[in-house]
């Protein structure tokens, strides 16, 4: 469905609520039991998060007003509010469509460093080991809150909660009846949404469903059209239990592909994702002080990819100047976990999970059978208030793998009070990343007819295998303060990344018979030598009026290879931006109108893998919204403009130019 | 948390000398005169009643001469009152029952909403002086010096007021303007408007002072409450130690056992057979409830218990 009709629809609704007849009040009387009856605890241990001055690393939280401030409109942007990350748009040179989201650099098209989950559930893709940020089905209007931990989390998270973790919080059915429209239109980018909730009996639900198109940058082959539906719902069973249920479903059509003149594989070409997951979850609420649930979910991923190949000689047939590449990935998974408080000092969290992920990949695997990759895994974690000047945290993560078997991750940290709003913080941790099947079991090839000779193998990796997982040693440093008005957040860090995963050339390859080698170098991946990375990184928030606020960020990365490959010093060295920081401040000029200005800058970078060297990053947004009233519609109508002063930014590569796009979006609520 | 008894305990040894004599003083002072015939009119067995009228009993008969009678009415046709009695009414439900009866019997509502005492009086055309209560509100004053207590620095707070409980937005205004802190109100008219007008008042991100009213703060919706709070961060402060422990920061109420005492206090200082009764009003006696993990969570530094306490009570002096 087309923004315009939706937003034609919602006008029309909005219109007869007019004419809807208006019931007569119901007063009802109080009673003793409003003031005398229970109350079914709704803030369990479980929905209680810990505030700055009391977890075991450093940690940032977007919540739903940052995000409509700032003007987000694509997922990953709002991470550039974040200190330390890096956001590349569109940065991949194969899978072109989607950004680029690291912390602390070492930034390369799939950002394989780093956890990323939506409600606890993990969405990073074993093939690369990156995100599909374009082909999440949620939308921005169902996100309750991002928590960011900016550092290692494996003890929570698990392997891949490396240099740092992003927990997507979306919204819990409440039980209040809604209906939301939002239609954005702008620069090479239109979409609709709409948002229902409401209450059947003792369920509590939200659907969201929407259509979106993205043009992407110019002169790459980039463009993203995605239809996407979600629901959750809360069926409250009783005052202990409730269950919660999610699933969603994401489809359409990416545009991708090498534009480069001398491209001869990966041609631009459009081929069709689709991608859906179901989540259910039972909540116990056993008693005030212990709170338990078991999770399962199903996450589904497929892509049907023609790819267009150049003609070594032609005329060849169409057949031969193209290639299949099926992706199909199952990820099955059951947690469990039991949250308790034993005293006012002393809290704890045990539980264990198991998962298989199935992944179909002929092309790039090199064979027609489904992997599966089991993981288990058991963790525990504590707070416990020695003093009223000290918190202690201690965990960890025992987990075991079919790629690296049994690793062990675990992460302390002390929380020295100073003063009732001062707080220095001591922290330790470990954490592993297994290997992506890039890195691990890529075999594939393929073969390109050429008149009178044997087929030219195309051999770009043909993994050993066998890889230890890198390791990181993570110490921070920090300073957490907050006041009536201004609130501090301020780390330094030291990390130790060893058994550094890099790619070499495999002169063990053997050519197979019958095929013409193509002269390109085959890779594979080995574990070569180490990497510090050293640093500070701060946030700061400033509250001059209730109205008027300013975020502001700003991190300082250096890193520093060891033993790694000669010619990788360099490389590793510039893969992080030295000073990256941005800005955002927001102003209320009354109940109608509010406005925010954000700036964004980093130094120059160059990625690894498919990035090139680029220059300094300065941009600029601002956005202007008025709310409104109109019928039975609390409306808001806002202008959003990015890259204000229109500079040519490159990003990633400098093949990825970013120019000024504005954007108006209109949101109604009936 | 913090009860009434365990206030007794933290306090100085002095303050807690003092009480103790000005209670026993209270009750030399009124045995004399005390009604001699009391009925305590029931119609339902809720802990909070059960736990009242074991209290009430514990508390008269302490004291020799006053005859206490139990009636229980589920529908209010039967009531079995003996005459020259005063009929201490526990609820709502009571109440109205009690409204119904001979004009010359005295009643004490007790357990009672202000709203629903003043809506009883109004129907049965009563006079105040023959019909009293001590209601389940806390004083605006009081509810406010809770406030300043956690937040001394809060100078705006956010209210829903429905229905039933607009009618009491000039006197909050009004207690809170001499504390000097703005009061935002926005009204909910139906149901549906409830999350609506918690998003509205969520937009200034300050503190949500629940006032008690039956469209607004129930069962049902303590969950859209208190989940859309807690998502913006902002602190409830509730009305009955339940909320608190459902996710309110903190409450102040009074607990049945303190009903009772008061309700005790108030019978045995009545002259003998009096029927001119004291006007009504709040509990005097209250205690706090606060949520150390939700304060702790929301990362708000609140006092001891006993401090805060006390601070309410030097500003109710």
């Amino acid at each position: 469905m087309k923004p315009y009709t939706l937003l034609s629809l919602c006008l029309l609704l909005c219109s007869s609520l007019v004419y809807a007849e208006v019931s007569p009040i119901q007063v009802a009387q109080l009673s003793e039991d409003d003031y005398l009856g229970e109350v079914p605890q709704i803030l369990t241990i479980a929905r209680l998060r810990q505030a700055p001055p009391d977890t075991p690393s450093a940690s940032t939280i977007i919540d739903r007003e940052t995000i409509r401030a700032a003007g987000i409109i694509d997922l990953p942007e709002v991470f550039r509010l974040v200190p330390g990350f890096y956001v590349g748009t569109n940065a991949g040179f194969i899978q072109n469509t989607n950004h680029v989201v690291s912390y602390h650099g070492l930034t390369d098209a799939y950002s394989r460093s780093m956890q990323v989950m939506i409600d606890g559930r993990a969405i990073y893709q074993p093939l690369y080991g990156g995100v599909q940020w374009s082909e999440i089905p949620i939308t921005i209007n169902d996100i309750e809150r991002i928590e960011v931990t900016r550092g290692p989390n494996a003890a929570s998270y698990g392997a891949n909660a490396f240099l740092g973790t992003i927990n997507i919080i979306t919204q819990t059915p409440t039980g209040a009846t809604g209906n939301r429209v939002s239609v954005n239109h702008g620069n090479g980018r239109n979409e609709a949404f709409y948002h229902r909730s409401g209450k059947l009996n003792d369920l509590n639900y939200q659907v969201s469903a929407g259509y979106r198109e993205d043009d992407g940058l110019s002169n790459r082959a980039d463009f993203k059209r995605t239809n996407l539906i979600n629901a959750r719902a809360n069926l409250k069973l009783s005052d202990i239990h409730d269950v919660d249920f999610q699933l969603g479903y994401a489809e359409g059509k990416r545009e991708e592909g090498d534009t480069e003149s001398d491209a001869f594989i990966f041609l631009p070409r459009t081929h069709g994702i689709s991608n859906h997951f179901e989540r259910i979850k039972w909540n116990m609420h056993l008693s005030p002080k212990y709170d338990f649930y078991v999770q399962a979910f199903h996450t589904r991923d497929n892509s049907d990819d023609v790819v267009p190949t150049a003609a070594v000689t032609s005329p060849l047939p169409i057949s031969a100047q193209s290639f299949r590449n099926p992706y199909e990935f199952d990820r099955y998974d059951i947690e469990t976990q039991l949250s308790a408080i034993l005293s006012d000092d002393f809290q704890y969290a045990v539980g264990g999970s198991v998962r298989r992920d199935k992944l179909y990949s002929p092309f790039w695997l090199g064979t027609n059978r489904v992997q599966n990759f089991d993981l288990r895994r058991l963790f525990a974690q504590a707070q416990y208030d020695m003093h009223p000047k000290l918190t202690l945290n201690g965990g960890f993560m025992l987990e075991d793998n079919d790629f690296t078997n049994t690793d062990f991750s675990p992460r302390a940290s002390m929380n020295i009070h100073i003063t009732p709003n001062q707080t220095i913080r001591i922290g330790y941790s470990e954490a592993f990343r297994t290997p992506s099947y890039l890195e691990e079991k890529f075999r594939g090839g393929v073969l390109i007819a050429a008149p009178g000779i044997d087929p030219i193998l195309l051999q770009r990796f043909f993994n050993e295998g066998n890889l230890k997982p890198e390791k990181i040693q993570s110490r921070e440093v920090s300073y957490v303060a907050k006041w009536q008005n201004i609130s501090i957040d301020a780390k330094f860090f030291n990390d130790t990344i060893s058994n550094y995963i890099t790619e070499f050339d495999n002169e063990n390859f053997v050519q197979p018979p019958n095929t013409t080698p193509s002269g390109l170098d085959v890779g594979t991946f080995r574990n070569q030598g180490s990497i510090d990375i050293q640093g500070f990184e701060t946030q700061i928030q400033l509250m001059f009026s209730q109205d008027t606020k300013l975020l502001v960020n700003y991190a300082h990365i250096k890193n520093f290879p060891n033993n790694v490959k000669a010619n990788e010093v360099d490389d590793l060295i510039d893969a992080t931006p030295r000073d990256m920081s941005s800005f955002l401040l927001t102003h209320r000029f009354n109940s109608d109108w509010d406005a925010s200005f954000s700036g964004y800058y980093n130094s120059p970078v160059r990625a690894l893998g498919d990035g090139n060297p680029v220059d300094s990053n300065h941009r600029f947004d601002a956005r202007v919204a008025k709310r409104f009233r109109w019928n039975a519609c609390d409306g808001e109508i806002s202008l959003n403009i990015q890259n204000l002063t229109d500079r040519h930014e490159k990003e990633f590569a400098d093949y990825n130019v970013l120019r000024r796009r504005a954007f108006v979006n209109i949101r109604l609520d009936f | 948390m913090v009860l009434m008894q365990s206030f007794f305990k933290s306090i100085s040894s002095r303050l807690r000398a003092q009480l103790s004599v000005l209670l026993c003083l209270s009750i030399l002072s009124c045995e004399a005169f005390a009604w001699s015939n009391v009925t305590i009119l029931t119609t339902n067995d809720t802990p909070a009643v059960s736990e009242f009228v074991k209290q009430l009993k514990l508390e008269i008969n302490e004291q020799s001469g006053i005859k206490v009678n139990l009636s229980k009415s589920d529908s209010g046709l039967s009531i079995n009152i003996p005459k020259d009695t005063l009929v201490i009414a526990v609820g709502t439900q009571a109440l109205t029952y009690a409204g119904n009866l001979d004009e010359s019997t005295p009643v004490i509502g007790v357990l009672v909403p202000k709203s629903s005492y003043e809506s009883i009086l109004k129907d049965s055309n009563r006079n105040p002086e023959h019909f009293s209560a001590i209601y389940l509100d806390q004083p605006f004053n009081r509810q406010l010096s809770l406030i300043k207590a956690i937040f001394p620095h809060l100078y705006s707070i956010g209210v829903l007021l429905g229905p039933v409980s607009q009618f009491q937005s000039n006197d909050l205004q009004s207690a809170a303007k001499k504390l000097n802190i703005d009061v935002n109100i926005r009204l909910v008219n139906k149901a549906d408007e409830l999350q609506f007008n918690l998003e509205k008042l969520m937009q200034v991100k300050r503190l949500l002072l629940a006032i008690p009213d039956p469209l607004i703060y129930t069962r049902e919706t303590a969950q859209t409450i208190l989940l859309t709070t807690y998502r913006h961060q902002v602190p409830v402060i509730g009305f009955s130690q339940s909320y608190a422990k459902s996710g309110a920061i903190a409450a102040v109420f009074s607990s049945p056992k303190q009903y009772a005492v008061e309700i005790a206090s108030t019978i045995k200082q009545l002259p003998k057979d009096q029927v001119i009764l004291p006007l009504a009003r709040a509990a005097n006696q209250f205690s706090i409830e606060i949520n150390r993990q939700v304060a702790r969570s929301l990362d708000i530094q609140i006092a001891d218990d006993a401090l805060i306490y006390q601070q309410i009570l030097k500003d109710e002096r």
